[in-house]
């Protein structure tokens, strides 16, 4: 098929350059010119609350700057682990929602199947704004989860601690993104042949065997798809934070994009904003890339 | 006759696991969403009780405080829907003819061309938002709807075009030949038969661009400080404009989630394929 349009490359240019420039053109505008602004932005100083001293060219002066910020290093810290804690949780409560409910949902038919995938669904395309709001009523000290704690004979918890605000910010996000892994994991179970089941329950194979000889190898391509999905998502966590903690008390959990707001929108210090926000794209792009390793040597060794 | 109650044994016990773990599901996942509800329902004294007040005499006032007292409400709401309605036609408008050339076409720059959209997946919203907040500064439009699509479309246009791109691909390519052979030029064979066999597609990423927007916090936070400003912006000042009334805040929340508990009813299958394709694509 390439040879065969590539021969037809001439006369088809009209036709894609018509097709394709209103979003190309659109695209550099709106997301390339501005990540252009971002990358020398960076080098400046640039104050918005005081633009009539107008811009001081500082070349790498903003990015030495980041590297020595204790508080930088801070949000990072904070990042990693809602990050890491997060996405574990989410992967193994998706993954064993999904293993339960696999062969049940397949071979049951019953009635509310629809209301339940809408349940599902839900938690994922709430606005994080509010799902925030709504977990900080839970968390509050006269809330809920204080009251069960209570009742079940242990203490009220002060939820909004330097430690347990981020425990906070993770069930938020955990709550928000389990039906996510639980979907595709779902999906990638469902997938698997039913006759390499039962061939493998006729060997006599245990639940276990099954589990790890069977299902997770041949759903480990969408397990490292949700992982390298969620961990970008989580490493730019804002609103949850934003709204469970602000980052405090202090900047015990201020995460990097609230950090990034902060010096921006706070202290107006825009240009060093834009370095440290050319900085956490650049670890982002590096994540990718490790994941993509990752996936790519899994797939080189079968 | 001997393997029959087996198997009824066996789909009993499923049946039960299956029971408990759904709802120990739907418990996890609609508890808060009830609690909110039944609370929306109360004073704020009522709210903050310990232990919590399951009975209590219900209040009707939240809503219409929330709706007509406090003044933003209405016109926040209004910028939540124009944006979000405005944003998700460009993209859908932009995005299809690009999608199409891109899943169906080799030329010069179309690798690189597909690897800048992917990679706009990874910039995070703050590498876009502040830029694009000095640019809406310089030119004066900051906190019109203008400066809020620009940023909407920013972050949806190139996501949108590669989940299309995979709903094109799903159509196969005898079709349009065909159609061209019988003397259809190519923008006849795109218009007439690509678009509406794309229909559900475009539906599906429609609904999920519109999502996206609804949802969009940190955007429209920094780009917009009142006449443009949008309802999750007013969700994230609410605490601090009218101190915290939970019966308040509550009401409002359960509205900013109907909107999209419509969508997960009624357009569930769009939803579920616009979100898996998603997924599955990279």
């Amino acid at each position: 098929m390439s040879a065969r349009t590539a021969s037809k490359a001439g006369s088809d240019g009209w036709f894609i350059t018509a097709l394709l420039a209103p979003a190309a053109i659109t695209i550099f505008l709106v997301v390339l010119v501005p990540l252009g602004y971002a990358l020398r932005d960076s080098l400046y100083r640039i104050n918005i609350s005081m633009l009539y001293q107008g811009e001081k060219f500082l070349g790498l002066g903003n990015y030495v700057q980041a590297l020595k910020d204790p508080d930088f290093y801070n949000s990072l810290v904070v990042t990693t682990v809602i990050t890491v804690l997060g996405v574990a949780v989410e992967l193994v409560l998706g993954l064993m929602l999904a293993l339960l409910l696999n062969r049940p949902l397949e071979s049951v038919h019953f009635r509310g199947k629809r209301v339940f995938r809408t349940l599902v669904i839900l938690p994922v395309i709430l606005p994080p704004v509010v799902v925030g709001l709504m977990w900080r009523f839970i968390f509050q000290y006269s809330g809920v989860i204080n009251f069960l704690l209570i009742s079940m004979g242990l203490h009220s918890v002060d939820w909004t601690t330097q430690y347990t605000g981020v425990i906070t910010i993770i069930t938020t996000v955990v709550w928000q993104n389990v039906p996510f892994s639980f979907l595709l994991i779902l999906a990638g179970l469902q997938s698997v042949p039913p006759d390499l089941i039962e061939s493998s329950m006729v060997d006599g194979a245990s639940g276990r065997q099954r589990l790890f000889h069977i299902y997770l190898p041949l759903i480990k391509p969408i397990i490292f798809l949700i992982l390298t999905i969620r961990t970008m998502d989580a490493f730019r966590t804002f609103d949850e934070a934003f709204i469970l903690t602000g980052g405090g008390p202090g900047r015990s959990t201020e995460t990097v994009s609230l950090f990034i707001y902060r010096n921006s929108f706070s202290f107006f210090d825009v240009g060093y904003g834009s370095a440290l926000s050319i900085l956490l794209l650049l670890l982002l792009m590096v994540i990718t890339v490790f994941y993509m390793r990752l996936i790519y040597a899994g797939r080189g060794a079968k | 006759m001997t393997i029959r109650p087996a198997i009824t044994l066996r789909q009993g016990g499923r049946l039960l696991v299956l029971y408990i773990g759904l709802i120990l599901l739907v418990l996890i996942i609609l508890g808060p969403i009830l609690w909110l509800l039944i609370n929306s329902f109360k004073t704020n004294v009522d709210a903050l009780s310990v232990p919590p007040k399951l009975i209590f005499k219900p209040l009707f006032s939240n809503y219409p405080k929330v709706i007509i007292r406090n003044p933003d409400f209405l016109k926040d709401l209004m910028n939540s829907i124009v944006t979000m309605v405005l944003s998700t036609g460009v993209v859908l408008v932009l995005g299809m003819p690009a999608a199409y050339v891109l899943a169906r076409f080799r030329f010069v720059g179309s690798v690189i061309l597909s690897f800048v959209i992917l990679a706009t997946r990874m910039v995070p919203r703050v590498a876009i938002g502040i830029p694009t907040y000095l640019i809406m500064m310089r030119i004066g439009v900051l906190d019109t709807y203008f400066a809020v699509i620009v940023s909407f479309v920013a972050y949806n246009l190139p996501f949108g075009i590669w989940l299309l791109m995979g709903f094109v691909q799903m159509i196969p390519r005898e079709l349009e030949e065909a159609a061209i052979i019988d003397g259809a030029s190519k923008i006849q064979a795109f218009l007439r038969m690509i678009v509406p066999l794309v229909l559900p597609g475009l539906v599906a990423v429609g609904i999920l661009v519109m999502i996206v927007c609804w949802r969009e916090f940190f955007l429209p936070l920094i780009l917009t400080s009142h006449n443009a400003k949008t309802i999750s912006v007013l969700a994230g000042t609410f605490m601090t404009e009218y101190g915290i009334d939970w019966g308040q805040l509550s009401a409002f929340s359960i509205i900013t989630f109907l909107p999209v508990i419509a969508i997960a009813v009624y357009a569930q299958k769009y939803l579920i394929s616009g979100l898996t394709m998603g997924a599955v694509k990279e």
